[in-house]
């Protein structure tokens, strides 16, 4: 995969798509072109933020990345999955409101990634048409 | 060649800066003195987009239409803000929703000289102006209806929202700009009969800062749209009047950039929001649920006890992900079947706090200051025990709500909701919080301390200075706010009309 990105480093978007996956499971049967597109959206909405919240969500990144180390002697990507949604979980309800925010910002950058694409919307039932209201009564 | 040899410079009897609800307004309310000789202005920094540039993709229209991509966020990062920038702010991206506000909201706002019945009145006028109406029974889809037949079946109070559309064909792309413009916002109404009556539109200019009758401005065109009026560049902008329409946000940040005379220890605060969250429910069957407009109802029933209200309301895929607490499977598998959805939205109603504030950083951007109080944390827990109660009562055979023990509450637990939602799972960050109705941090009053402009939008001190949006609500309205935007602004038009000649010729 080839990487050309703004904001995130070739190592950082490696890391992004291990963490699509446990966010969104289906973004692991992605084609290369499909995933590299989700991190494209990841990085060009990191980019367009100031400084300030780019450079928070990268040490973010890094944080969630490293921190079972201590525990497990190995990041984030290396634990089983289980292991990985247990983690994810504990920042999601971390008694440290930053934490908690910082995590709803990297999902939420997922979840652009993959929903924001729509391509991807056949597959979740949405079908939206200029003409609803032909549609309300069919 | 400097920065100060390199601007052009402009001049005006009038200047608007923002064209949104209030702008609009303040544009159209002002423009038969273009008749008179008198030059009026209105200044946005969004761009007017072209009519096939409305695609409805999500993303796409995100990123043309809001600030930040609708992503504008409170300082702690726990709310995300919807804000509009284009021809037309936020009226381009709102549902048209039009509601009056309450009589005992306005008469506890407490402004001298402001009466219910003349509010009434103006926001009666823009209901005609702007082709409010109650959509047809045959066009209201099954997630709006559901809704209906629940609160009925509860013994909910429930209203019918009156809508500002004109021609709509069911797109529900309401909130990334109607493509069909068949939503009557400002874009559409006010600011084409502006024109038509001699005002000028400036668009892709961003107002920097403020000085005795000068605005400093740059032009720079947005990658979509038409281009500005005027070519890209830095602009000094006389002006013998200036009013401010950029929103609650935008307009206090422009404030506490400019050099203005004199001391406004208010200037930024007690920002509402009415911070809302959204819960789905997931039905067996398909049902309709993103053909047609998607917001027909709100139950205002827990409105004076509870301090909250629900609407119906449905989002697009990204945005209702986002809304969603948790990831993974649980999360995908409410995602994957997007047809089957009902969703509802929860506004509570926060009080003003001094504490709340707009400040702006080193670079004069705007910084969002707001805690979440443990009432409206309070409200909208109770309101998600409500609004699981209405959405099993319309069928759903299983609810996802933000406080909720676990990811999914099915239909055979719906006696057990106080035991399966916790409110110490409710908390910032886990949640996702939104806010599409910033007001105050301009309040009205009369006291310079606590507040900033006189009952009339005027800047205490500063007779050639107004503020006429959402800014000078000195609490926040309990109902969508745009309506009363408007009528406020339709007020504020009238009052400068009435003294033109004093303040052309201070």
């Amino acid at each position: 995969m080839e990487y050309n990105f703004k904001a995130l480093s070739a190592k950082k978007a490696k890391f992004v798509l291990a963490l699509a996956h446990r966010i969104v499971p289906e973004t692991s049967k992605l084609g290369e072109d499909e995933k590299c597109e989700l991190l494209h959206v990841v990085d060009d909405a990191l980019a367009a933020r100031g400084p300030s919240i780019r450079i928070q969500m990268i040490i973010f990144l890094e944080i969630i990345r490293w921190s079972p180390f201590f525990r497990f002697g190995k990041p984030l990507e290396k634990l089983t999955t289980e292991v990985q949604d247990e983690l994810l979980a504990e920042f999601q309800n971390s008694l440290i409101p930053r934490v908690r925010t910082g995590f709803w910002g990297l999902k939420t950058l997922i979840f652009m990634g993959y929903y924001g694409n729509c391509k991807r919307w056949g597959q979740i039932h949405y079908t939206p048409v200029l003409n609803g209201n032909e549609k309300l009564h069919v | 060649m400097g920065m100060r040899n390199s601007m052009f410079e402009k001049q005006f009897d009038i200047i608007i800066i923002g064209s949104g609800a209030s702008g609009g307004v303040i544009a159209k309310e002002l423009s038969p003195l273009c008749k008179q000789g008198l030059s009026v202005g209105v200044i946005e920094w969004g761009p007017k987009l072209k009519k096939e540039e409305f695609t409805g993709r999500e993303l796409e229209m995100v990123n043309r239409l809001y600030f930040d991509g609708g992503g504008v966020l409170t300082k702690d990062s726990s709310i995300t803000i919807a804000l509009g920038k284009a021809y037309g702010g936020s009226t381009v991206i709102y549902t048209g929703t039009s509601l009056i506000i309450p009589q005992d909201v306005l008469e506890d706002w407490e402004i001298k000289g402001l009466e219910y019945e003349d509010i009434r009145r103006r926001s009666e006028k823009y209901f005609k102006e702007n082709n409010v109406v109650l959509m047809e029974p045959e066009l209201i889809n099954e997630n709006n209806r559901l809704f209906l037949d629940a609160c009925k079946k509860l013994g909910y109070r429930v209203g019918q929202f009156p809508v500002n559309v004109k021609g709509c064909q069911g797109a529900g792309m309401c909130n990334l700009g109607c493509p069909h413009e068949a939503k009557m916002g400002a874009h559409v109404v006010q600011l084409p009969e502006a024109e038509k009556n001699g005002v000028q539109v400036i668009t892709n200019c961003k107002i920097e800062r403020i000085e005795d009758r000068i605005c400093y401005a740059k032009v720079e065109n947005a990658d979509c749209g038409y281009p500005s009026a005027w070519e890209p560049g830095q602009y000094k902008i006389k002006a013998k009047l200036i009013v401010v329409c950029a929103g609650a946000i935008h307009t206090p940040a422009l404030l506490l950039r400019s050099k203005l005379p004199g001391n406004f220890p208010a200037l930024g605060r007690y920002i509402t929001l009415h911070p809302a969250l959204i819960l789905a429910g997931r039905h067996e069957r398909p049902i309709t649920n993103f053909y047609g407009h998607p917001k027909s109802y709100y139950c205002d029933h827990f409105a004076k006890t509870k301090r909250f209200m629900l609407e119906t309301c449905m989002y697009f895929p990204f945005t209702t992900a986002k809304s969603l607490t948790g990831f993974g499977e649980d999360h995908s598998a409410m995602m994957s079947d997007m047809d089957r959805l009902q969703m509802i939205i929860v506004l509570a109603f926060d009080r003003p706090l001094a504490s709340n504030c707009v400040m702006i950083d080193s670079k004069g951007n705007p910084i969002v200051d707001y805690k979440v109080s443990e009432e409206v944390m309070d409200a909208l827990f109770e309101s998600m025990i409500v609004t699981a109660r209405i959405l099993f009562a319309s069928g759903v055979k299983r609810v996802h709500a933000p406080a909720g023990k676990k990811f999914f509450i099915e239909d055979a637990e719906q006696d057990k909701l106080e035991e399966l939602m916790s409110r110490e799972m409710l908390k910032t960050g886990r949640v996702s919080l939104a806010s599409a109705h910033v007001m105050g941090t301009c309040r009205m009053g009369e006291d310079p301390v606590t507040s900033v402009t006189d009952q009339w939008g005027q800047v205490h001190g500063i007779p050639w200075l107004f503020v006429a949006d959402s800014s000078i609500f000195p609490k926040c309205s309990e109902v969508n706010p745009y309506i009363t935007i408007m009528a406020l602004a339709d007020r504020i038009a009238e009052h400068i009309r009435n003294n033109i000649q004093e303040l052309m010729n201070p």
